[in-house]
């Protein structure tokens, strides 16, 4: 049995004591210092990774050549399930906070487990869609309040702030 | 610690009230524009001096600007742009559509002659006419200038852009000026000090009075007490005071002091010095020539209860803090003296309307102006239980703010 961390790691609630165990056997852990890159942006990988011990964050390269911090990962955390269940290069960057220990599974091991245990690969797959919803959910509030601060009517919040001061505690 | 930084201290204690921003309180507290020239004047014994002038246009958004021309020699930048400020949160006080403005030359005009003054005035406008006028700023009598100074500037003008007596304010009646104009803040102050002993449940007749300075302000004052049966008991001029615990027969002091040209030695008074003046047993206390004469050094010894403000900014800052720990009723110069820039108000609508009004209308819409400016006053102050001076304040700024709103950036 893995340590008590992964345990309680979401990815491993709904699986039995015995799934939980092949599992983790499956995986292979890895040790990173902080400001290690764990995954880099536009680079390829294909692993599903938990976040077992430290801290780690999410950084995007934007447009106008800013690194821009999306998220914080606490352990227990899972990533890189975007390019783990659509092959592609890695959307964000996730750079050790902290000293971290993370556990990889790679796809051919998922498959593995596929065919050895179908429904704890259910159970994980399950659980990352529930990730990749909650992200989506998350990304479509950002893109409202973006869309709202791009064409809404009035910019100039100070100005209106001032007016209202004035018109309404402040108007004799 | 400087005009302007002692004028904006209220503006910033009021704003910081309204809660308005760091940037909403520089927009309103920053010039529109600020001219400095030079004025060089070939004096009647051949001399060439050279001069400083100043005008200073601070806010314009409720209506052209409007403030003093003053001929002193402690006249500076810093000086012009506080008083300039004061203009426009006094005219916003008493509702009447100007911004606010003022000028100067830096100059010890006892040292003019009559000619040196006419040549010097008629420069000055040569050199800022196109900056002033009608409907852009006009300027007004301060220190140091008078009707005749304004009817040079007039004349002057005219010459550049025809006639148009609208372009500057306190002319001689005869031209162009208005009735009741010379009175005018004089009987402001009354108007308002009368309204002020009746919201203190007070009668004018049981009240005795100090006015420091018998000048254009403090004589008129003095006048209009003495016709409602106030007991003024001390008044001061620059050669010193006189006091008369019975009260001072003001209209025979009057015709004394315009034979004497001085206040001293006025039978049956004994003399006082300025600062016996500031400190004596009265009930309320009309400081009317200069500012900055009640610090924190003689705050503590004053005795009256009231303090009508009809110079400008007679009062420190320090010394009003210590008054309201006092509990002694300040009526601010923003609210106090605003009778002059009332009645310049009128000359300019009488000068636009070709249309002379006779001293009385002056008076009743003087009074009426006033009486309502000062009753609003005490209403935010009550309302909000604040000092008059933040009450004024919040008033104008208020007033200005929204101009500013309404009109946009």
């Amino acid at each position: 049995m893995p340590d008590a961390a992964i345990a309680h790691s979401p990815l491993f609630t709904n699986l039995s004591p015995d799934e939980c165990r092949i599992v983790s056997e499956m995986m292979t852990a890895s040790c990173y210092e902080s400001g290690e890159a764990i995954i880099t942006e536009g680079k390829e990988t294909s692993s599903l990774y938990l976040l077992s011990h430290g801290t780690c964050r999410v950084r995007k390269h934007m447009g106008n050549g800013a690194d821009q911090d999306l998220d914080t990962l606490e352990a227990g955390a899972v990533f890189g399930e975007i390019s783990f269940f659509c092959p592609g290069p890695h959307s964000a960057t996730v750079v050790a906070e902290t000293r971290a220990t993370i556990l990889s599974l790679s796809r051919e091991q998922f498959h593995e487990l596929q065919r050895e245990r179908p429904t704890a690969a259910l159970k994980i797959t399950l659980h990352a869609t529930a990730t990749l919803a909650r992200r989506l959910r998350r990304m479509d509030e950002w893109t409202c309040a973006l869309v709202e601060k791009g064409t809404a009517p009035e910019k100039h919040t100070e100005w209106h702030e001032f007016r209202a001061q004035l018109y309404s505690n402040w108007n004799f | 610690m400087s005009s302007y930084e002692d004028a904006s201290r209220y503006f910033h204690q009021a704003a910081g009230i309204m809660g308005l921003s760091k940037n909403m309180q520089k927009l309103l507290l920053t010039p529109e524009r600020e001219m400095k020239v030079q004025i060089a004047l070939e004096r009647d014994n051949g001399e060439i001096s050279t001069f400083i002038g100043y005008r200073i246009q601070h806010n314009s958004a409720r209506g052209p600007m409007k403030g003093g021309l003053r001929f002193h020699h402690e006249v500076d930048e810093d000086e012009v742009l506080g008083l300039a400020t004061l203009m426009t949160w006094k005219t916003a006080v008493v509702n009447i559509p100007y911004g606010g403005a003022k000028g100067g030359i830096s100059v010890n005009v006892k040292e003019l002659t009559q000619g040196e003054k006419d040549r010097l005035t008629r420069k000055f406008v040569d050199v800022i006419h196109d900056m002033v006028g009608p409907d852009k700023d006009i300027p007004a009598p301060d220190m140091g200038t008078n009707a005749q100074v304004m009817a040079w500037f007039m004349n002057q003008y005219s010459k550049f852009h025809g006639f148009n007596p609208a372009c500057v304010t306190g002319k001689p009646v005869e031209l162009h000026g208005s009735e009741g104009r010379e009175e005018a803040t004089g009987r402001g102050v009354v108007t308002l000090t009368e309204r002020l002993l009746n919201k203190a449940r007070r009668e004018i007749t049981e009240t005795t009075f100090a006015i420091q300075g018998f000048g254009n302000v403090g004589s008129h004052a003095a006048r209009r007490l003495a016709e409602l049966g106030g007991k003024v008991v001390a008044v001061s001029d620059v050669s010193g005071g006189i006091w008369n615990p019975e009260g001072l027969d003001i209209p025979k002091l009057l015709d004394y002091a315009s034979e004497t040209g001085s206040i001293s030695n006025f039978p049956g008074t004994d003399a006082i010095d300025n600062d016996g003046l500031l400190t004596a047993d009265v009930d309320v206390l009309i400081p009317a020539a200069l500012g900055g004469v009640i610090t924190s050094d003689n705050a503590a010894e004053i005795r009256a209860k009231y303090i009508i403000e009809a110079a400008n900014a007679p009062v420190t800052p320090e010394a009003d803090e210590i008054f309201a720990h006092k509990n002694v009723i300040v009526l601010p110069d923003i609210l106090a003296n605003a009778g002059g820039v009332t009645v310049s108000y009128f000359e300019w609508v009488q000068n636009r309307q070709h249309f002379k009004w006779d001293v009385n209308r002056v008076r009743d819409e003087l009074h009426r102006i006033m009486s309502d400016s000062f009753d609003k006053v005490w209403q935010i102050a009550e309302e909000k239980d604040i000092s008059l001076r933040l009450a004024a304040y919040l008033l104008g700024i208020g007033r200005v703010g929204r101009a500013t709103v309404l009109g946009g950036i």
